[in-house]
């Protein structure tokens, strides 16, 4: 255990929290649809304003957004080289036969810059809404592809279920480091083939393990009668609120800036 | 000298975020070589923190821990402690991983860098001692041997190793009366025949009061009450081990004593309690 991360579910009554599920998603992908397609600065500051307010109405500690950003350092300084070696244009340094230019500076920043509203969009989405919401909220939105025979809550009761094990496998997977440590498994030893050898001993253990919780949970489920199937009602329904509303109206008008300005 | 020794150990799960949790609270205790010793205490008490604190699994947030006189503070000696202090955890047979039993018991000794020699000698051993007869399970895999067994299977790993310090978490947890049986034996002669130091964790009173030298009991992470089974229950039995639940005939005689009925002896065991209310019974007939 290290802590909380940026992107871990955290139980709050922020006004972010209390937004619907659907809206929260349909908003992330308006702002990475919008933040993958176009290159221009306004549209890049607009998200970012947008993702700020939302990380401050969310009370998220700043120092955990910048943390996990920091995770990223390696992945964003290559980016900023490489744009910035690699893009044609008004030479501002040149150190022999490779040259830094101006355009590739600023498309490096801006790079970055869109990475980062791509992880903290994600991040705030998943640390705001409980699994259970979100799998609701994401059955909600794809559900018109129900038309084209795709098992929109079969996928969807997937998703819950393995969102819904993966702190139970990795807290499985801790004991069974500590137990394999206890009998000697090399875990910490300084060469990797040793290294990897021993975390079989942990792989294998919890890979028998979760193919036989769920084999229970098959079992379970089908003993309280699950079919999956549209027909399945929700013990909380979703539904709109004034906020809501305001939301999408919002990020339909940035979508629509966004687009413009393109 | 103690072969443990704890001195105000306080440990506190994920430091410094808004789940922080502190699991253990100024915790002191000593622990003597070739002593059994039990703790006990309800759930989320802090048993299993304090054990794994043992063989180096986990390093204080506050306070010192030291296992054959020397601190656990240093990394490379927690790393080493596995050698000397065998852990089995709660449901163990879950990590069980290798092709078959002789396998399983075979990691450790490998781990250890013992000859083949001596682990050709030491696996068939170790699964006697936990009561299976090696010619029959030795070549099967884990996965077709029943839940008990495994645990068996599981309690050989660890004994195989030949630890100077045998730690158990909840041994027993989930077998059936015959089964819990066979497992508190084993590790009872162990203890009497190689004077190996036993740590044993459990939620039962009734299995650790005939077999523990010492009771530890842990509440909210802090030693509510410590002493031999006698010095434990007779002190201020009721109050301290509330969340734990008594043995019935235990609480047969806290009722009565509670009632103004007075014991000569105290009062311990199931055997202790049978002759004590015997006697009563006789008196009153009289």
């Amino acid at each position: 255990m290290k802590g909380p991360k940026f992107g871990q579910y955290i139980i709050g009554d922020t006004a972010v929290n209390r937004l619907d599920p659907r809206t929260k998603i349909i908003a992330c992908f308006i702002i990475i649809f919008s933040t993958l397609i176009i290159y221009k600065w306004p549209v890049i500051l607009v998200n970012i304003l947008i993702i700020a307010a939302a990380i401050h109405l969310a009370g998220i500690q700043p120092k955990l957004v910048l943390k996990s950003i920091w995770r990223l350092w390696l992945l964003l300084l290559l980016t900023l080289i490489f744009q910035s070696l690699l893009t044609e244009g008004k030479v501002i340094l040149s150190l022999g036969s490779l040259t830094v230019t101006q355009e590739g500076v600023t498309l490096g920043i801006s790079t970055i810059l869109r990475l980062v509203i791509l992880l903290l969009t994600s991040c705030l989405l998943t640390s705001t809404t409980s699994t259970i919401q979100l799998a609701a909220g994401m059955e909600a939105v794809f559900a018109p592809l129900r038309f084209l025979k795709i098992p929109v809550n079969q996928f969807s009761m997937v998703i819950s279920i393995a969102l819904r094990f993966i702190p139970d496998i990795i807290q499985e997977a801790e004991t069974l480091t500590k137990a394999q440590k206890s009998r000697g498994a090399p875990l910490n030893s300084p060469k990797v083939l040793e290294r990897i050898k021993g975390y079989f001993a942990v792989l294998i253990p919890l890979l028998a393990n979760s193919l036989q919780r769920a084999e229970d949970l098959a079992m379970a489920m089908e003993s309280r009668c699950y079919t999956g199937g549209a027909s399945r009602s929700r013990l909380s329904v979703l539904c709109f609120k004034r906020n809501d509303y305001l939301v999408l109206v919002l990020l339909c008008i940035m979508l629509l800036f966004a687009l413009v300005v393109r | 000298m103690p072969i443990i020794d704890v001195e105000g150990l306080t440990y506190i799960y994920a430091k410094g975020t808004p789940y922080a949790r502190k699991a253990l609270n100024q915790v002191s205790l000593s622990i003597d070589q070739g002593e059994f010793i039990g703790v006990v205490g309800a759930n989320g008490s802090g048993k299993s923190t304090l054990v794994q604190h043992f063989n180096g699994l986990l390093q204080p947030t506050k306070g010192r821990v030291t296992v054959c006189g020397r601190d656990t503070s240093s990394k490379e000696y927690r790393n080493s402690l596995w050698r000397k202090v065998g852990m089995v955890f709660q449901f163990p047979e879950q990590q069980l991983f290798a092709e078959t039993v002789a396998q399983d018991v075979a990691y450790g000794l490998k781990n250890l860098g013992l000859s083949q020699d001596e682990i050709n000698r030491r696996v068939p051993f170790a699964l006697e001692q936990v009561g299976l007869d090696p010619t029959e399970v030795a070549d099967l895999s884990p996965l077709v041997l029943s839940g008990g067994m495994r645990r068996r299977v599981a309690l050989a790993t660890v004994l195989a190793m030949q630890p100077e310090i045998l730690v158990l978490d909840e041994p027993t947890a989930g077998l059936d009366a015959v089964g819990r049986e066979v497992i508190l034996q084993i590790i009872k002669d162990l203890q009497q025949e190689r004077n190996t130091t036993v740590i044993m964790v459990s939620h039962s009173l009734r299995e650790l009061i005939p077999l523990v030298d010492r009771l530890v009991v842990l509440n909210r992470g802090k030693v509510a009450a410590c002493g031999t089974p006698g010095e434990v229950l007779g002190c201020n039995p009721l109050q301290n081990l509330k969340g734990i639940g008594l043995p019935d005939y235990l609480r047969l005689i806290c009722e009565l004593k509670e009632r103004g009925v007075q014991f000569e002896n105290p009062v311990t065991t199931f055997q202790d309690a049978e002759q004590a209310l015997e006697k009563l019974i006789k008196e009153s007939v009289r």
